[in-house]
């Protein structure tokens, strides 16, 4: 099963459940509130999830390592690398 | 007699005559400390700066078991260089790295060991978890990186955090099985050999790099380039 099959699967479900729900608050027996909340829960889940997306990726953003220590230590190793380098023969410019 | 372990570090190369050097000798010291028995064998494609001469030069230091050369006419493309290089690698492993000194040789003794853990068939370097990381990259360019590794994450699920990267070591088999079946390019290439290595079953370890990208600035992310991963990630999304 590709990941495209397995995502129109959990869609299928989610519409039906989504179905069932709407079905079962019908406007003469339920409240405003239930009803509005059934009526746009697609859109509320799709808030919910891009607003946690947003989070995770903020803060993997904000601890995402800055190699300041590996970029030092590259400097000085290619110093020492040309210095070794030309004591072998090798022709650096 | 246990048969000892061999580690073929495959190098494409193009237009990498100052790098070069600096990363074989990187190599050498590093399989020097670690005791492991290697050979750095360097796939140039026909660059015009004169990256063969130097590796020539680099040879005749080195000695030809060490260095090895196995030049292409012109750029041909990651997938078969890698598939080109293989077929002259003596190793029982494969290391693929880029050779632009964004990955540091001093992580290979690191897989090694990570691979030994439980046999992995292939151990990836990931910048994005544990103390893995970056150096050289803005805010803007971080954010994207994030962004679309988030992306993959959620529509692909690939069980490994670091999809994109380039920094690997693999079992000799198991990368000959992968580079055959991927059709991709560029960093979608990257992403498919996890994707598929997945879908055969085989077993991936990680280990955190730092990757110090030097370049940045030169190399644009450009709108082609996100164009192009978004292709490739709903061709994955959509095949396997």
């Amino acid at each position: 099963m590709t990941k495209l099959v397995e995502w129109l699967g959990a869609s299928g479900l989610f519409v039906g459940v989504w179905a069932y729900l709407f079905i079962s608050t019908p406007v003469s027996h339920s409240t405003d509130f239930a009803r509005h909340f059934v009526l746009f829960l697609p859109f509320y889940v799709l808030l919910a999830f891009a607003v946690i997306s947003v989070s995770i990726i903020a803060w993997r953003v904000y601890t995402f390592n800055d190699c300041e220590e590996a970029a030092k230590e590259l400097k000085q190793e290619i110093e020492d690398a040309k210095a070794d380098l030309r004591k072998k023969g090798f022709k650096i410019e | 007699m246990e048969r000892k372990d061999k580690y073929s570090v495959l190098l494409p190369t193009y237009n990498e005559k100052d790098n070069l050097p600096i990363i074989i000798w990187l190599l050498v010291k590093a399989f020097t400390e670690s005791g492991d028995d290697f050979e750095i064998i360097v796939i140039d494609d026909g660059s015009p700066d004169g990256t063969l001469d130097v590796a020539k030069q680099l040879q005749t230091i080195y000695g030809d078991k060490k260095i090895v050369l196995r030049p292409r006419e012109k750029k041909l493309g990651l997938g078969t260089a890698y598939i080109h290089g293989i077929k002259h690698a003596t190793g029982n492993f494969v290391v693929i790295m880029d050779a632009d000194l964004s990955h540091h040789p001093k992580f290979i003794k690191e897989f090694i060991r990570k691979q030994k853990e439980k046999d992995y068939d292939l151990v990836s370097g990931t910048r994005y978890s544990g103390n893995g990381g970056v150096y050289g990259w803005d805010l803007k360019r971080k954010i994207i990186s994030r962004g679309a590794n988030y992306v993959t994450q959620v529509l692909l699920r690939p069980g490994a955090s670091d999809l994109t990267g380039s920094f690997r070591l693999y079992k000799k088999e198991v990368l000959e099985k992968l580079v055959q079946s991927c059709k991709s390019k560029g960093y979608v290439f990257q992403m498919e050999m996890i994707i598929r290595a997945r879908q055969f079953g085989f077993t991936i370890g990680e280990v955190p790099i730092s990757f110090v990208d030097r370049v940045y600035g030169e190399s644009k992310l450009g709108g082609n380039e996100i164009f192009q991963f978004a292709e490739g990630l709903l061709y994955l999304f959509a095949t396997t």
